[in-house]
């Protein structure tokens, strides 16, 4: 009987991965980092770059121009930042995200290697997941959601630990995981509820505890997860308040996607059902993940309410008008799903699980969700070959680096893309320099060009005053799609054809 | 003993031995194990005992620190900077406390920047560092202990780990006191109190 199970239910594997000593995860983490990294560089050199990590890169070069490392060190999130102060390039931000997505690879893997699926279909899985334009797209260009999404797993691992072994310093491991989390994303800190809603489904208690001693347990170890998260953002909303007046100031970064209508690359929807939508259209995408919740709910029903409640919290979050970014989500449900796949899910379940991990990669490359960055982003890999626009924003930049210093007035909420491609912040005039609000009453006495936005975003201070007509004493300069450049009408042009 | 034994006139022999063994290349270490004294639970009681300990601190660092080139040479420079930092720091810690809590109560009424001068950007960083993440880390321990144990209904009073603070900033201005008038005083810890404040147990036995 033993013998005719063996050969479609297969016992896990005798050796545990977790076991490993430190330097085999370090190497597991780099050898599954190598697609990632592969994939960081050829992007790079196309020309490529995301947003957030210009913005990060914008920071760095601001900080050590002006020799101020408090100009990064409150700027949020804090750590992205200073991972790239290493060596300022938007490339250093794609390495250490590459190295984080195999990092998240590698801890799958772990998981992934103790079911009694078959190896290759565990390989495909996890390539499924991992190869959708989406995923590639945190996995690459995202660092700070890339970081977070490390963490949340990190955390995950010693949350079972800590939930079902009773191990307290488990527990305690994973809160500070999570505070750490915060220090990349903010919403490691919903992440932190996530797990302390999780707690009462997982939490083992002896039977012979009393109600009320049991419901304590459950109470304080939900608190015992949640709470370094909570501290984390206290801590930086006390510092935002001391240093700036405004505690929620860091919530407003370009690199903090929290505020939606801030966000360039998300969609703000408002209201409960629009946000049902978003969520139920973005895992219409993602066969697999529906799959895996299949599986759950036959598995481990008692379980599914955990398996939901990162929709549940993504749908929270776009409904209350927060922006969590298709790719965002895509990689948290993924991550989710992968991690939640039960130990004892065995062969039988390859006829549900093979088709929808080659449907998954299929609508991941080729119909991502229909949203801007994705689609770009999609398009982008499948032709292989630089964009215009990053040509233009290229040439633009290495025109700007000539240039004296300060003598471009700039506003680095939305000009951080020319800072991080000119590769230095000398030659702008920025909010951070004691003469910008001067010289953007008065540019003629400060600045020889001024960089306007043509869209009107929130905390820009010259696009309201500029984008419609010159400084007084100023001409129009150039203009491209989203830009105009003024210059002094005594100084030479800037950019020539 | 061969060590010469410890100093009569230092009320925390312990603090006295450690160095005195680390001068003859011990190592002082901490086994884990559970303490089954009793905690002390009353605070006069308890700011009586601690300023003993602090006072103690106060004195074994003035003694062994009066030929400072002699002890780093005896207990090594890791040892030494280590005892300065810990016995040294402590009393230390405590006392500068209230001036810190003053200024910063002043600077958030007035906004001056008169203090500015005392707090270049890297102190600063650190300062804000040890009371934002430190004394969340020392509430998140306090925690952590309690649930270890399974006193769960003792966790919502790790929170009031900053007024501990307090109370030891108590302590340690009164045994700064007594270092000056009553150097070598004993200040007796009164013990059994929980035994009769435990009403359930001297109740129902």
């Amino acid at each position: 009987m033993a013998l005719a199970n063996s050969s479609t239910q297969r016992h896990p594997r005798t050796h545990n991965l977790g076991e490993l000593p430190w330097y085999g995860h370090i190497i597991g983490a780099v050898v599954f980092a190598i697609p990632f990294i592969w994939l960081a560089v050829w992007v790079f050199s196309l020309g490529f770059m995301s947003d957030a990590h210009a913005m990060f890169t914008a920071k760095v070069l601001l900080a050590l121009d002006r020799g101020r490392l408090e100009f990064v060190g409150f700027a949020y999130p804090p750590l992205p930042f200073l991972l790239t102060l290493l060596y300022p390039s938007p490339l250093t931000a794609s390495l250490w995200s590459a190295l984080a997505a195999g990092a998240t690879a590698w801890l799958l893997w772990q998981h992934l290697w103790q079911n009694r699926l078959s190896t290759a279909v565990n390989v495909l899985l996890l390539i499924a997941m991992a190869i959708t334009s989406s995923s590639a797209y945190v996995a690459t260009q995202s660092l700070d959601e890339m970081s977070t999404l490390l963490f949340f797993l990190l955390a995950w691992r010693f949350f079972l630990r800590f939930t079902r072994r009773r191990e307290t310093w488990a527990g305690f491991a994973a809160g500070l995981v999570l505070g750490v989390g915060f220090f990349f994303h903010a919403y490691a800190l919903l992440f932190g509820m996530l797990y302390a809603l999780a707690t009462p489904f997982f939490r083992s208690v002896p039977p012979d505890v009393p109600p009320r001693k049991r419901w304590q347990a459950l109470l304080t170890s939900s608190i015992i997860v949640t709470f370094p998260s909570l501290l984390a953002f206290a801590t930086w909303t006390y510092i935002n308040w001391l240093f700036t007046g405004n505690a929620w100031r860091f919530l407003a970064e370009p690199a903090s996607p929290v505020y939606a209508f801030l966000h360039p690359v998300a969609t703000p929807v408002y209201g409960f059902v629009a946000g049902f939508r978003s969520v139920v259209d973005d895992l219409l995408h993602m066969p697999l993940v529906l799959a895996i919740g299949v599986i759950v709910a036959v598995s481990t029903p008692e379980r599914l309410f955990t398996y939901l409640i990162a929709p549940l919290v993504i749908l929270l979050v776009r409904a209350m008008g927060l922006a969590y970014p298709t790719t965002f989500a895509v990689g948290t449900l993924s991550v989710m799903a992968l991690a939640a796949l039960p130990r004892r899910t065995s062969a039988r379940w390859n006829i549900l699980l093979v088709p929808a991990a080659i449907l998954h990669m299929t609508i991941g490359l080729f119909a991502p969700p229909a949203q801007a960055l994705t689609s770009e982003w999609g398009m982008f890999l499948l032709q292989g070959t630089p964009r215009q626009v990053d040509l233009r924003e290229q040439t633009i930049a290495q025109r700007f680096r000539l240039a004296p210093a300060r003598s471009i007035l700039a506003d680095d909420h939305t000009a951080y893309r020319f800072i991080a491609r000119a590769g230095t912040a000398r030659p702008f005039l920025l909010p951070v320099d004691p003469d910008f609000v001067s010289a953007v009453q008065a540019p003629r006495r400060f600045v020889r060009y001024v960089l306007v936005a043509e869209q009107l975003l929130p905390g820009d201070a010259l696009a309201p005053r500029y984008t419609f007509r010159a400084p007084p004493g100023f001409t129009l300069d150039a203009s491209w799609p989203g830009w105009r450049l003024y210059r002094r009408i005594d100084v030479p042009p800037l950019l020539v054809k | 003993m061969s060590w010469g034994g410890w100093d009569p006139f230092n009320v925390t022999e312990d603090a006295d031995l450690g160095i005195r063994a680390a001068g003859h290349g011990y190592t002082v270490g901490v086994i884990n194990s559970t303490t089954y004294e009793e905690a002390n639970n009353h605070i006069g009681n308890w700011i009586r005992q601690r300023s003993r300990w602090i006072k103690g601190y106060m004195q074994t660092v003035l003694v062994h620190t009066r030929h400072p080139v002699a002890l780093v040479r005896r207990v090594g420079w890791r040892n030494a900077v280590g005892f300065a930092l810990l016995i040294g720091g402590t009393p230390l810690t405590f006392l500068l406390a209230p001036p810190l809590w003053a200024m910063y109560v002043v600077w958030l009424l007035t906004r001056t920047h008169v203090f500015d001068v005392l707090f270049p950007p890297l102190t600063l960083y650190v300062s804000l560092f040890n009371l934002l993440i430190g004394n969340g880390l020392m509430i998140y321990l306090n925690m952590l202990a309690v649930f270890k144990r399974e006193y769960y209904h003792l966790l919502p009073f790790a929170f009031l780990n900053p007024l501990y603070w307090v109370l030891h900033t108590i302590a340690a201005y009164k045994a700064l006191w007594q270092l000056f008038t009553r150097p070598f005083y004993w200040e007796k810890t009164r013990h059994g109190i929980s035994k009769f404040l435990d009403t359930t147990s001297s109740t129902h036995p």
